[in-house]
């Protein structure tokens, strides 16, 4: 159930350059797509899209976490980008989005897509591992301050 | 025990889930042939037939069962079911019954002329949890015990609070003049029962048992205190979060209540019901009514609405304005282990809550009450001490207690005590112990 083991290189952007929420998804969706032989990103996205509807996901802080339940998904994926220009998410506390965390797994497994939203959510509450997200320059060094960090949580 | 549960809704299968894997025999009726398929991944069996059926009943086994649950969405049919298998020779019948009239004690219908033993309530049962969680802002978890005499609260250490780094010999000494035990500590994904020579870390979840009116003593050691509240918001005015808006209202503080609904009609009944709430008519998942509404100033915050997710993001969102105190309801059984990853303060469970009153009726022979504790893998106790039994031989200290069990208290005359090692068990104490799940079965005999 670790974040970070299924946070891989390729799905972790450290520079994204994007202009608004549904770009920032919409490339997300993507990535996450090409992990899943047969799945359409657009469904990806109208998933987390609709999620976003009912709530933004715009937490505070800087930070998003779109999430959504993929009927046909077989796993769940996570991806996560820092973005190069922070973008206007709709947040709780009007501050515009540099960090975005997605969470995409199978409708059927509800309550394990809720653990996950939890933990991330515990992850990324901590505003010093938050700064150090900022502060690196290369998406392995994200990937590996994940790990260090989910290795503190137990 | 053979237990027959009538309806196959989420408590009836969770409790059908949870009694199989204690080797129960669990039949489960339902009429919905759908409902009845996913009961098969369960082991259990299961019977399609009318719940007001005397003859569905009979054939579900009814008349051989040591326990029927009736547990269907419908307070008619759940009478209706109680009172054929009284009939039918069931000898404990336990119900689930949204209607309260019942429980009044002037009630000119009591719940046992329907045949019913024990009525369970489980919004009732999770509003009355989140209004304790309120009164007792520090704690992330709030159980009553004996008859409210004792309390058992969870709480979060930090690397700031004082007891950090020593030893639970060191915490506890008798000399401080403030009786508690910490019973549980939950730390990095296990849940131990620690003895006198462990040490606290940063980040341990600690569940301490003290007599209720000593906890605001035990918080203060912990560096804790009940902060003042002023302002709550509760999203949601569904059943639940009717409930508590009502608990609140009746509480004689100066608690201001809002909450928001975003159905016209339930908003405008409840303004008119409860006068010191106000209510506001509104998307309780939109970020910017939140904040419009003061969310900033809030003291606590409940987001209890049907969306699980939405009361999870909300509490998140509220958690990083820095609001103290943050509770969800969630309500599916797996997401128990959510109040510690989440680092919520508290997430509170509705079919647990209604598995819990359940279950402290299936166990059989001395235990007297059985409650779990969200997200760690123990279990808190109540047995009857009986003569000659093992746990009323000698002082405690003496008594080679099972490992992963703890005695937490001892009620002797209406009169609740946290025991220490010189303290002995007497026949007909009853005894609260906290114990690992596993250790369940070794600590039984010890009662007799």
């Amino acid at each position: 159930m670790r974040i970070s083991d299924r946070l891989r290189v390729t799905s972790v952007f450290h520079d994204l350059q994007v202009s608004s929420k549904e770009d920032a998804i919409r490339f997300l969706a993507g990535e996450i797509a090409k992990a899943e032989p047969g799945m359409e990103a657009d469904r990806i996205l109208r998933a987390v899209m609709e999620r976003e509807r009912i709530m933004s996901t715009g937490v505070g802080k800087g930070l998003a976490i779109p999430h959504g339940k993929v009927n046909g998904l077989n796993d769940s994926h996570v991806a996560f980008a820092r973005l190069r220009e922070p973008i206007e998410y709709g947040s709780i506390d009007g501050q515009p989005v540099n960090l975005v965390f997605m969470l995409v797994g199978p409708e059927s497994q509800g309550s394990a897509h809720i653990r996950m939203l939890s933990r991330i959510s515990r992850l990324m509450n901590n505003e010093s591992f938050r700064s150090e997200l900022l502060s690196c320059t290369s998406c392995e060094s994200i990937v590996s301050r994940f790990q260090a960090e989910e290795q503190l949580l137990g | 025990m053979k237990v027959i549960i009538i309806g196959a809704g989420d408590v009836g299968y969770d409790l059908g889930a949870m009694l199989s894997e204690e080797k129960h025999e669990v039949v489960i009726l339902d009429r919905d042939r759908e409902a009845l398929k996913k009961c098969r991944e369960i082991d259990v069996l299961t019977v399609e037939g009318n719940a007001t059926s005397a003859q569905d009943l009979v054939r579900a086994g009814v008349p051989e069962a040591d326990l029927v649950v009736a547990a269907t969405n419908l307070d008619e049919v759940n009478m209706v079911v109680s009172l054929l298998s009284k009939r039918l020779g069931a000898p404990k019948v336990i119900a689930r019954i949204r209607n309260d009239e019942f429980s009044h004690p002037s009630a000119p219908v009591k719940a046992a002329d329907m045949g019913i033993d024990v009525m369970i309530h489980p919004e009732q049962s999770v509003a009355r949890e989140i209004v304790q969680l309120v009164k007792r802002a520090a704690a992330t978890d709030v159980v009553s015990l004996a008859d409210g005499a004792m309390q058992i609260v969870g709480l979060r250490l930090d690397k700031q609070c004082p007891i950090v780094g020593k030893k639970l010999s060191e915490v506890t000494t008798p000399g401080s003049g403030v009786v508690f035990r910490i019973v549980a500590v939950y730390r990095g994904g296990f849940t131990l029962i620690p003895t006198g020579n462990d040490r606290l870390q940063a980040n341990d979840h600690i569940f301490v048992v003290a007599r209720t009116e000593a906890i605001g003593e035990v918080l203060k050691l912990a560096g804790r205190t009940d902060r003042p509240i002023r302002n709550i918001m509760i999203t949601g005015g569904t059943t639940v979060g009717a409930m508590i808006a009502r608990l609140l209202c009746a509480d004689a503080t100066d608690w201001k209540v809002k909450l928001i609904e975003p159905d016209y009609d339930t908003a405008e009944s409840l303004a008119s019901e409860l006068r010191d709430l106000l209510v506001l008519h509104g998307n309780p998942t939109d970020p910017n009514l939140l904040v419009s509404e003061g969310i900033t100033e809030t003291d606590v915050f409940i987001a209890v609405t049907e969306d699980e997710e939405s009361n999870i993001i909300s509490c998140l969102m509220a958690k990083h304005l820095r609001v103290p105190k943050a509770v969800a309801m969630v309500s599916k059984s797996d997401y128990i282990p959510l109040s510690q990853t989440i680092g919520l303060d508290a997430a509170v469970n509705k079919k647990l809550a209604a598995s819990n009153e359940i279950h402290r009726h299936v166990r059989k022979g001395s235990v007297l009450a059985v409650a779990a504790l969200h997200g760690i893998k123990a279990e808190i106790l109540e047995f009857r001490a009986k003569a000659g039994s093992k746990i009323v031989k000698a002082p405690l200290a003496r008594i080679d207690i099972p490992k992963g069990c703890v005695v937490g208290g001892i009620i002797r005359n209406g009169h609740a005590e946290v025991p220490t090692g010189e303290s002995a068990v007497m026949e007909g104490d009853r005894v609260i112990v906290f114990c690992l799940t596993g250790a369940i079965e070794k600590i039984t005999p010890y009662f007799g």
